[in-house]
C-alpha cells in the first residue's frame, strides 16, 4: 500500500523503473559524446537516474522528462571535468591533424596550403533551412576530431558554455582554449568541405 | 612603372605576408571572433588581410556560416544520431535498474 502511495506521488512523472528502457541509451549517447569513455558515461548516465530519483518530487513538469534528464546529465559532465581537472590533456597530438594546413617553410610560412586551402563552397549553411542531413554530416565530423578538441568543441557549440567556464571546467588558459576551438573549427570545415559543399568549381582561380 | 607594377601584383601575397600576419595567425582571431569580442587591432587585421587573401575571406565565411548553423539547430543536436552501436551493455541496464528498483522503495 505504501509501496503503490510513493510510486504515484508524482503526476509528472513516468514510473522510475521505465526509464533505463525510456532514457538509457539516448542519455548515454550523449554523455559518451561528452567524455569518449565508456566507464565513465556509463556512471553518469547511473548518476543521473539516482538524482532524477531523488529530485522527482521536485520536477514541475514545465519540460519533458527527457529534457529534464538531459540537463541533469550535462550538469553531471561538467562537473566531471571540474574534479578530474586534467581530463583533456594538453599535447601536441591533439593538433597533428592540422598541421597541413598551413606552409610549414619557406618565404610562405604561415599561408594556405593550396591543396587543402578552403575551396569555393556550391552553396552556404545559410542556405540550408532545415535539413536533418547537413546536421548529421556535421556531427560526424565533429566525433571525427581528435577527442579533446571534439569534447571541447560540443560543449562550447552545442551545449553553449561559454569560454571562461570553459576554462575554469577544464583548468586551462584563455590562449590554449582560443587554439584547441581554431584547430577543431580547421578539421570541421575541411570536413564539411570534402562530404557536404563538394565544389564543383574546383581550382577555378577566378571570384 | 608598368612593369614595376606588374612584379608588384605578381608577388603580392608574398608582399601582404610581410606585413600582415599569416593565414595560420589571421584564422586564429577568425576564429576568436566567433566566441569573444577582439581588439580593434585584429578586426582591422583581419579585414586588411581578407582584401587580398581569398582563401581567409572563404574561411571567415564558411566557420561563421557553420557556426550559426550550429547555433541554430543546437537543440536538435543530441536527437540527430541514431546511432544503434552506442548502447548500453545488458549488464549496465541490469544493475541500474536494479539499483532504481532499490532506491525506489525506501
Amino acid at each position: 500500500m505504501e509501496n503503490s502511495l510513493n510510486k504515484n506521488d508524482s503526476e509528472h512523472i513516468s514510473n522510475p523503473e521505465s526509464w533505463v528502457d525510456k532514457y538509457g541509451n539516448y542519455l548515454y549517447r550523449i554523455a559518451i559524446q561528452r567524455t569518449k569513455d565508456k566507464n565513465l558515461a556509463e556512471d553518469l548516465v547511473q548518476e543521473t537516474f539516482m538524482s532524477a530519483l531523488k529530485g522527482r518530487h521536485s520536477f514541475q513538469g514545465k519540460s519533458s522528462e527527457k529534457t529534464w534528464m538531459v540537463s541533469i546529465l550535462k550538469n553531471k559532465i561538467i562537473d566531471n571535468f571540474r574534479i578530474n581537472s586534467k581530463y583533456v590533456g594538453l599535447d601536441n597530438e591533439m593538433f597533428e591533424e592540422t598541421f597541413g594546413f598551413f606552409q610549414k617553410e619557406g618565404a610562405m610560412k604561415g599561408n594556405w596550403n593550396t591543396e587543402l586551402a578552403p575551396q569555393k563552397w556550391s552553396d552556404s549553411p545559410d542556405d540550408v533551412l532545415e535539413s536533418n542531413e547537413l546536421l548529421k554530416t556535421l556531427h560526424m565530423c565533429i566525433e571525427k576530431m581528435p577527442k579533446q578538441l571534439s569534447i571541447i568543441f560540443t560543449i562550447k557549440e552545442i551545449d553553449g558554455l561559454n569560454t571562461k567556464e570553459i576554462c575554469k571546467e577544464f583548468d586551462i588558459s584563455m590562449s590554449n582554449l582560443w587554439v584547441i576551438l581554431h584547430r577543431a573549427r580547421l578539421l570541421m570545415r575541411s570536413c564539411m568541405e570534402k562530404n557536404w559543399f563538394t565544389s564543383t568549381i574546383k581550382g577555378q582561380l577566378n571570384e | 612603372m608598368n612593369k614595376l607594377l606588374e612584379l608588384l601584383m605578381n608577388n603580392l601575397a608574398r608582399i601582404m605576408n610581410k606585413f600582415t600576419p599569416s593565414c595560420d595567425a589571421i584564422t586564429l582571431k577568425i576564429s576568436r571572433t566567433l566566441d569573444n569580442s577582439i581588439s580593434l587591432k585584429d578586426r582591422l587585421a583581419i579585414r586588411f588581410h581578407v582584401i587580398f587573401c581569398k582563401f581567409c575571406r572563404r574561411y571567415e565565411k564558411q566557420i561563421s556560416g557553420l557556426h550559426n548553423y550550429l547555433l541554430r539547430n543546437a537543440s536538435k543536436y543530441d536527437d540527430i544520431t541514431e546511432d544503434d552501436s552506442i548502447q548500453l551493455s545488458e549488464d549496465i541496464r541490469l544493475k541500474i535498474k536494479k539499483r532504481i528498483k532499490e532506491e525506489n522503495i525506501d
